[in-house]
């Protein structure tokens, strides 16, 4: 019962504040500006009108509370569409820095031809009609992770590019960090991170390969002789760290970490003629001169293979669970634990798919297949984050697409020229990625709508608190005043940051099977809980000295009961002092929760938030070299709270009687 | 469980297992576990006025030893801050609030609203980059240069090493917390100034000077000193962000480890217990600070 009249009691200030607001729109927005003296203005209108008309006044107060409006509704109303995988994990992608260069075609490759491309994770290569090489996208910093010392990072791109000027190449490879050039001789040289010993630059095919041959035993191969005696390379076939090469004489040889797919080559294409061959998870894929398959490993890909119908294959993409074959009649046949969807293509392109795209590897469960159809025409299945299978319209349409690149989240479409067509896919990201390759720019919308909100929270609760109390105390004096403003001297003596973090830690410990919801539910009551006591005890201070004044004596005298003088009377007098903490406030709890959580205390990764996006700025790595995973978050985090602070500061003007204006 | 097994020394369960089940069986005992919550409360209690705060899970080593290292240096540091915040931000209050509304008090005002929304973590990143990253100046993480580099050092080079590793903590928090007392005293000089006695002052044709710094300014620390509580409680509590990113040896740096690696309760139940002292000794110094700066109250 008593628990409903306070609701009623809180609804009531609603009403009231609402009132307020809404009359000074009114004012400010409506016009009715007459001019008025000090005494006109005070014999007519409410105390709360006039501070609202003053604060409209301060061109400060309108700038902040524009700013504020704008990230609240950057962050409350970006969040409903962008929204923000936290589980998402793509590696590949990490440490991407801001930029939207990732299908930026140079000029130059762009105006000669295009021969062949391969994209890498975060960059492409190219190769013109003239055989120049060409390199774009964005730097790939995650390796300056593996090169602490700054050998490759972050500078790669340029590298790559210093690298690759004067080279002359025909054919051009990619795995997820590194590049297979096939120069004018038929040699090959490989550029990027290519083995498991990492090493980044130009390096070269290994002369001195350890293998094991067809009976098993151990052998040495000089995989550059190999190539020039079986003149020259028929495929190459790139994936994480590993590289494989199918010689015209169809021997294969792998090289780089083969610790996942061990498998000796050599004895299992005993007798059979490769020409093609795909990674996956577990298995390696290969493509036969008589048009069929052939796969190793015990992985999604052996079981469940419909070998009756692999026959007259004449083109093999493998992804990380599933393997698309393209039949010599324009059909298709696909296989294994769709994880990406890459079974999901629709079935009236059967019959007539005339090329598809050359590999999707890398970055487990997120691949996507394309295809030309024999109309010449483009058409793209399989996962479809970051747009990777949403082909342009024009590209749906036309009947000149000859040949298709696509690769992680980019593809390229040329005709017979070798004309870029048009490409689609992922450009970059505005905010660059974290480490796990999410993007920074949906993690800062919807970290700030988290932190906001339990900011917000937070200050409604100690509020709240804050007004019961100090309003109780101040209204009854006597014992219970004394004793609640101990009480409160004592919450307030205790230093906040601290016990806040020995609360988390331990009331985790106390209900481990806490979701992440009712962890924020936790932060929100932990620091609304310790902050009420400043705003009680000047809320009780206020309330000393107003209910000794004349009105309320009156209402005493009238014989309301005491509780209605409390929240009729004094409260919406003290209104002002309460509205000026809340704001200010605010910014205080928006900065201790991103304090909190940037210790990890708070809100509990992958779930965002203002305070723990810059949790990983606690290496020095990151400060430096991955500047946008905490410089973004915590513009957003400054911009919110300076412009609270500000409509606070305004706030306090405007009421003062003593300010500018007087 | 956690307390029991700090209570027995870890390393004793290779080298010698069935002392630590006897050791472990005692402390069992000692520490009341399976008795009522409120009998256990009182047994620590008990022993804690005695002084005894139980051992650290890690090492075996008594808490009061454990954290008697890092408190001073938490102390230490945070009088620095104190000292910095002071002689910058009194002269820099008293002169916004007597060149009110100039171009040089709104300037200052830009700077200490952006300043007080600053995040302290966000200001010690900034001069991480700036001045270990860029400048290679300072050193960004640690207080010292480990024992193997000082044990070739003369004092004076120890204390200078240890000075170099305060640098950057002392900079953050003294910047993280100039905004608010600036704004503190320069309204309170302002309210101050527009006093009776301060027109009566300059009536008598007192310097500018003397009114200002004798007649305002006195009377300014007053509520000045009053607001101090609430900031030194602050600092201390606000230290523990900055001492963690820096890894500073400080209280707070020790609070985090102990509650990240474990935790470690009676090192945690140690710490919040000194940072409660704390706030109760800083507001009881402050209370008697007032009859200093305000010679119409008296104690007692």
């Amino acid at each position: 019962m008593k628990k409903r009249n306070l609701f009623q009691n809180i609804k009531e200030i609603l009403i009231v504040i609402g009132r307020a607001i809404k009359s000074a729109f009114v004012r400010g927005f409506l016009g009715n500006n007459k001019e008025m003296t000090i005494f006109e203005e005070e014999a007519v209108q409410s105390p709360l009108r006039v501070t609202a008309k003053k604060f409209f006044k301060n061109k400060m107060a309108i700038v902040g509370l524009t700013v504020f409006l704008g990230v609240l509704l950057f962050c409350f109303v970006g969040s409903i569409f962008i929204k923000a995988d936290v589980f998402y994990i793509n590696t590949t992608q990490g440490n991407t820095s801001p930029g939207f260069s990732l299908l930026d075609v140079p000029k130059g490759l762009k105006e000669n031809g295009i021969l062949d491309i391969a994209i890498s994770s975060t960059y492409s290569m190219g190769i013109d009609k003239e055989n120049n090489v060409y390199i774009w996208g964005i730097d790939v910093d995650h390796i300056a992770e593996e090169f602490p010392m700054g050998l490759a990072a972050p500078e790669d791109l340029a590298y790559g590019q210093a690298i690759t000027t004067g080279l002359k190449c025909t054919r051009v490879w990619s795995g997820t960090n590194h590049f297979i050039l096939e120069q004018m001789d038929g040699s090959l040289i490989s550029f990027g991170v290519v083995t498991d010993t990492l090493s980044f630059g130009l390096t070269t095919i290994p002369t001195a390969l350890q293998t094991k041959n067809a009976l098993t035993q151990n052998v040495t191969i000089n995989v550059v002789q190999e190539i020039i005696d079986d003149g020259g390379v028929l495929e190459v076939i790139a994936e994480n760290q590993v590289t494989m090469v199918i010689t015209n004489a169809n021997k294969a040889y792998m090289w780089g970490n083969t610790s996942k797919r061990p498998y000796n080559i050599a004895k299992g294409l005993l007798g059979k003629n490769a020409v093609y061959a795909g990674f996956s998870r577990e298995n390696i894929t290969f493509l036969l001169d008589d048009g069929t398959i052939k796969i190793m490993g015990t992985g999604s890909l052996s079981s469940n293979t419909p070998t009756d119908q692999l026959t007259g294959i004449v083109q093999l993409v493998t992804t990380a669970g599933s393997a698309i074959c393209l039949k010599d009649d324009g059909t298709i046949v696909a296989w294994g634990d769709n994880l990406s969807k890459e079974l999901n293509f629709d079935p009236a392109i059967q019959g007539h798919v005339v090329k598809i795209s050359k590999a999707a590897q890398g970055s487990d469960n997120f691949q996507h297949i394309s295809a030309i159809l024999d109309d010449g025409s483009v058409y793209s299945w399989g996962s479809e984050t970051y747009g990777a299978t949403d082909v342009p319209k024009s590209l749906r349409n036309t009947t000149e697409a000859v040949n298709i690149y696509s690769g992680f989240f980019q593809n390229f479409v040329t005709d017979e020229e070798g004309n870029l067509l048009g490409s689609w896919g992922l450009k970059g990201h505005l905010f660059g990625t974290d480490e796990y390759g999410r993007d920074v720019f949906a993690r800062v919308i919807n970290g700030g709508r988290i932190s906001l909100t339990i900011g917000l929270v937070a200050v409604i609760i100690s509020t709240t608190i804050g007004i019961i109390i100090g309003g109780i105390s101040g209204f009854y004096g006597g014992k219970v005043d004394i004793f609640l403003m101990r009480f409160a001297e004592i919450v307030g003596s205790i230093p906040f940051f601290p016990i806040a973090m020995t609360l988390s830690v331990i009331l985790n410990q106390t209900y481990p099977d806490f979701g992440p919801t009712e962890r924020m539910v936790m932060i929100m009551l932990i620091l609304g809980v310790l902050s009420w006591t400043g705003l009680a005890q000047l809320i009780r201070a206020t309330i000393l000295s107003e209910r000794e004044k004349e009105f309320v004596v009156a209402a005493k005298a009238l014989g309301v009961k005491s509780r209605a003088i409390i929240f009729k009377h004094i409260i919406p007098n003290v209104l002002t002092i309460i509205i000026i903490n809340a704001t200010l406030s605010y910014a205080g709890s928006l900065l201790t929760e991103s304090g909190l959580s940037f210790l990890g205390f708070g809100v509990q990764l992958p779930y965002p938030s203002w305070g723990n996006m810059l949790s990983g700025a606690q290496e020095m790595e990151v400060i430096k070299s991955f500047w946008w995973r905490w410089v973004f978050p915590s513009i957003f985090l400054c911009i919110a709270t300076i412009s609270i602070n500000i409509i606070g500061d305004a706030i306090r003007d405007a009421v003062d009687p003593r300010s500018k204006e007087r | 469980m956690a307390r029991v097994m700090a209570y027995v020394d870890q390393t004793l369960k290779q080298t010698n297992p069935e002392l630590y089940i006897i050791q472990l069986e005692q402390a069992q005992i000692d520490l009341g576990i399976g008795q009522p919550v409120i009998v256990q409360y009182f047994m620590w209690l008990k022993e804690t006025l005695s002084g005894n705060f139980g051992y650290t899970l890690a090492g075996h080593v008594q808490v009061i030893d454990y954290v008697k290292a890092p408190m001073l240096n938490t102390v230490k540091l945070n009088l620095l801050v104190m000292f910095f915040v002071f002689i910058i931000t009194f002269p820099l209050g008293i002169k916004t609030a007597v060149k009110k509304y100039s171009t040089f008090d709104n300037g200052v005002q830009i700077f200490t609203i952006v300043g007080m929304s600053l995040p302290s973590f966000f200001i010690a990143l900034i001069s991480i980059l700036i001045f270990s990253a860029w400048l290679r100046i300072l050193p960004s993480s640690g207080s010292n240069s480990g024992i193997i580099v000082r044990e070739t050092m003369t004092a004076f080079q120890r204390l200078l090493d240890n000075l170099k590793y305060m640098v950057l903590p002392v900079f953050v928090l003294t910047i993280s917390s100039l905004a608010g007392i600036t704004r503190y005293v320069r309204g309170t000089m302002i309210d101050i100034l527009q006093q009776d006695y301060i027109r009566t002052a300059r009536a008598k044709g007192l310097r500018e000077k003397v009114v200002i710094y004798s007649h305002a300014f006195r009377n300014a620390m007053i509520p000045v000193v009053t607001i101090m509580t609430g900031w030194i409680l602050g600092i201390f509590g606000g230290s523990t962000i900055t001492e963690t990113i820096f890894a500073w040896k400080g209280m707070g740096k020790t609070l985090y480890d102990a509650l990240m690696q474990g935790p470690d309760y009676s090192v945690i139940l140690a710490m919040n217990l000194f940072y409660t002292m704390l706030g109760l000794v800083g507001n009881l110094l402050l209370d008697m600070l007032y009859t200093v700066v305000d010679p119409r109250v008296k104690l007692g």
